[in-house]
C-alpha cells in the first residue's frame, strides 16, 4: 500500500515566504510520510498547520516546491479527481468543522453516507454513542456546543474509506475522557483501512503513541 | 430535501419575494406579447391593409396643356420603370383602358324600362385586386364577363339616390345576382356578352374587367393601339418616400389614401420602437432569475466548498443548485402563464373585433416560443452556475 505515501520536496507556503522561519521538520525539507503510520504535527498558531493539511487535501495551492501523493504531484490533480480522492482516499476534519448548521446531526452524516456508501447510519450512531452523542442525532447542529459539534465532525470523517486521515486540531474543545475514546475510535478505523494518520496539535500528544512527531 | 435545506437559508424571504415579483413580471411581459402576436397575426394576414403594404392609384396632374391635348397624360414605360426603382416601391401595375366601343343595357321585364348606357372598362393585373372574386376569369369562348365595381358606386346609389326616389336599397349580394347585357363593337364587328358583377372594390375606383378580356377586345374591336396608361397602381412599403417622389414628378393620388398611408407609416414606426423598448425591458426583467442564481451562488461559498470537501464534485453541486433555480423559475413561469391565459380569457370578447372565432387557448406556437426563450435563459443560468461552482470548488 506504499502507493499512497506522501513525499515533500522543498515545500514552503506562500504566506511564509517573506517571514523569518525557525527550524522546521517540514517546510523546505525533503521527506516522506508513510501510508500506515501515525504522525503528530506540532506547532504554535500561525505556523501553517491548517495550510499543510489544506495542501494535502487539495484545498490550498499557494506554495512553492512539490508534494507527491504516490507518484502524483498535487498541483497536477484536477477538480474531478480531487472529488474522487476526497470520497475514498483522503478524509479530513477541518478545524472549523464545516458542518451544516441547519441540518441535524443525522442529516450531516447522511450527506457523507449517501455519497460514499461504505457505512450505514446505524454504524454512525454506534460511534456517536461511544462519544456520548447518540441522543443528539436529530438535533440541528447549530444547537450544539462546539465540543459536541467536534465529536459529530470526528464521526463524519470516519464514515468513508481512506488511505489518509487528516485532522486539524480535532480535540481542541474535548475533555480528556472524550479525547481518549475518540483516539481509540480513530486508531481502529485507521487500522481497519491500513491508513495513515496526520493530526495537528498546538502541543499535546494526548498520551497517544504516535509513530512520529514533527515540529512545524 | 437536505440540499434544499442547505441552500434555503441563504436568501432572505424579502429577497425571494422581490426576485419572484421580478421573474413573474418578466415572464408575464414575455408571454403576453407572444400570445397576442400569434392571436392577431392570423387576422393581420386577411386584413393586410392594416400595417401592411399600401396600394395607391396614381395619375398625372391634369394641366392646361394636357387638357388641350398637347402631350400625353399617360405614363410611359420609362416613367413606370423609373418609378419602380424608387425606394419603398414594391410593384407597379398599369391600368389598361378599353379602345373599343361598349354599351351596357339592362332589361327590367316586359313592362319595365330598358336602361342603356355607354360603358368603359379598365383592367389591372390580378395581384393588385383587394381580393380575387369567385369566377374572376374569362376566356375568348366565354360569353359571360365578370366585372368589379367600386363599393362607392353602390353606396352612392343606396345612400344618395335610392332614398330620394323611394327605391329599395340593394345589398352587395343582391347586386351580384343582377345580370345585364354588354355589347362590344368596333372595327366593323360586334359581339354581345352577358355582364355579371363579381365583386366590389374599396381600393380601385373604376369598373374592372379581367385583363385578358380587355386585351382580347382591344385587339379584336379596338380602333387604335392602346394609349399609355393614364393611371397606375403602386404597391408601396414606404408611403412617406413615395409621397416625396410623387411631389417631385407631379403625380397625384387620392389625398385621403395618401394621408392614411402616412399615418400608418408613422404608426408602424412608433409600433416598432415601442416593441423594441418592450423587448429590452422584457430581456432585462428576465435577467432577474439569472440574478437569483447569482445571488444564490454568491452566498453559497461555504456550502459549495463544504460539499466539495465531502467529496461531491462540482458538476453534482451545480446540478443541486440549478435544481433550486429551476423549481423557482418553473413556479414563476407557471404563474405567469396562468395569469396570461386568464387575461386572455377576460379579453376574449374584445378579441372578436380583431380575430374571427378566437380559440379558447393560445396558439401552440406561442408556447413553443415562450419555452424556447425560457430554455435559453435557463441554459445561461446553468452555464453560469457550473462556472461559479467550479471556481468555488477549486483550491485557493
Amino acid at each position: 500500500m506504499a502507493g499512497y505515501n506522501i513525499r515533500f520536496e522543498n515545500v514552503l507556503p506562500a504566506f511564509l515566504e517573506s517571514l523569518q522561519i525557525p527550524e522546521s521538520d517540514i517546510w523546505k525539507k525533503n521527506f516522506e510520510l508513510t501510508e500506515n503510520l501515525h504522525y503528530l504535527v506540532r506547532a504554535h498558531s500561525g505556523k501553517g498547520k491548517s495550510t499543510l493539511l489544506g495542501m494535502l487535501f487539495g484545498a490550498r495551492n499557494k506554495y512553492s516546491g512539490q508534494v507527491f501523493i504516490g507518484e502524483k504531484e498535487l498541483q497536477q490533480i484536477d477538480l474531478m479527481e480531487w472529488s474522487a480522492i476526497r470520497k475514498d482516499k483522503i478524509s479530513m476534519l477541518f478545524q472549523e468543522l464545516r458542518l451544516f448548521d441547519l441540518l441535524t446531526v443525522r442529516e450531516n452524516l447522511k450527506l457523507k453516507i449517501d455519497l460514499t456508501g461504505k457505512y450505514d447510519i446505524e454504524q454512525a450512531i454506534q460511534w456517536l454513542d461511544a462519544l456520548g452523542m447518540a441522543d443528539f442525532i436529530d438535533r440541528p447542529c447549530k444547537t450544539l456546543s462546539f465540543g459536541q459539534q467536534q465529536r459529530v465532525a470526528i464521526v463524519r470523517s470516519l464514515l468513508q474509506p481512506f488511505h489518509w486521515l487528516l485532522m486539524d486540531e480535532p480535540f481542541s474543545h474535548l475533555d480528556e475522557y472524550n479525547i481518549q475514546i475518540a483516539l481509540e475510535l480513530i486508531k481502529n478505523r485507521c487500522k481497519e483501512n491500513g491508513a495513515g494518520l496526520l493530526i495537528t496539535s498546538l502541543g499535546s500528544t494526548h498520551n497517544y503513541s504516535f509513530d512520529k512527531q514533527l515540529n512545524l | 430535501m437536505m440540499f434544499r435545506k442547505i441552500f434555503s437559508k441563504l436568501i432572505k424571504p424579502w429577497q425571494i419575494f422581490l426576485v419572484s415579483v421580478g421573474s413573474f413580471a418578466g415572464l408575464l411581459m414575455l408571454w403576453v406579447p407572444i400570445q397576442s402576436y400569434f392571436d392577431i397575426s392570423s387576422a393581420m394576414k386577411s386584413k393586410k391593409d392594416l400595417f401592411g403594404d399600401h396600394f395607391l392609384v396614381l395619375n398625372k396632374t391634369v394641366s392646361v396643356f394636357s387638357a388641350l391635348g398637347w402631350g400625353s397624360g399617360g405614363f410611359t414605360a420609362e416613367e413606370i420603370n423609373a418609378l419602380k426603382s424608387e425606394k419603398g416601391v414594391n410593384d407597379i401595375g398599369a391600368f389598361t383602358a378599353n379602345t373599343f366601343h361598349a354599351m351596357a343595357s339592362a332589361d327590367f321585364g316586359d313592362n319595365g324600362p330598358v336602361v342603356k348606357t355607354e360603358m368603359f372598362f379598365e383592367a389591372v393585373p390580378n395581384q393588385f385586386l383587394d381580393e380575387r372574386p369567385m369566377g374572376w376569369n374569362w376566356s375568348p369562348e366565354s360569353d359571360e364577363v365578370p366585372i368589379i365595381v367600386p363599393s362607392d358606386y353602390l353606396a352612392l346609389y343606396n345612400f344618395g339616390f335610392a332614398p330620394g326616389q323611394n327605391l329599395p336599397q340593394i345589398s352587395q349580394d343582391l347586386a351580384k345576382l343582377s345580370g345585364f347585357t354588354i355589347v362590344i363593337s368596333g372595327s366593323g364587328k360586334e359581339r354581345v356578352f352577358k355582364g355579371r358583377i363579381a365583386g366590389f372594390s374599396d381600393r380601385i375606383n373604376t369598373i374592372l374587367a379581367p385583363l385578358n378580356f380587355i386585351t382580347f377586345c382591344n385587339e379584336t374591336y379596338g380602333a387604335k393601339a392602346p394609349p399609355d396608361p393614364s393611371r397606375i397602381i403602386v404597391e408601396a412599403s414606404d408611403i412617406t418616400a413615395l409621397a416625396e417622389v410623387m411631389k417631385s414628378k407631379g403625380y397625384e393620388s387620392n389625398q385621403e389614401a395618401l394621408k392614411s398611408g402616412r399615418i400608418q407609416s408613422v404608426a408602424n414606426r412608433i409600433l416598432t420602437i415601442t416593441l423594441a423598448i418592450g423587448a429590452l425591458i422584457v430581456l432585462l426583467s428576465l435577467g432577474s432569475f439569472l440574478q437569483f442564481a447569482d445571488l444564490l451562488i454568491a452566498r453559497s461559498d461555504f456550502e459549495i466548498r463544504t460539499l466539495s470537501y465531502q467529496g461531491y464534485d462540482y458538476k453534482k453541486i451545480s446540478a443541486i443548485i440549478f435544481r433550486q433555480v429551476f423549481v423557482f423559475v418553473a413556479i414563476s413561469a407557471a404563474l405567469a402563464l396562468l395569469a396570461g391565459i386568464a387575461i386572455r380569457w377576460f379579453l376574449l370578447k374584445y378579441m372578436s373585433v380583431l380575430v374571427e372565432n378566437p380559440t379558447a387557448f393560445p396558439k401552440l406556437i406561442s408556447f413553443v416560443i415562450f419555452f424556447s426563450v425560457m430554455a435559453f435563459y435557463l441554459a445561461i443560468a446553468y452555464w453560469n452556475i457550473v462556472r461559479q461552482t467550479k471556481r468555488l470548488s477549486g483550491a485557493y
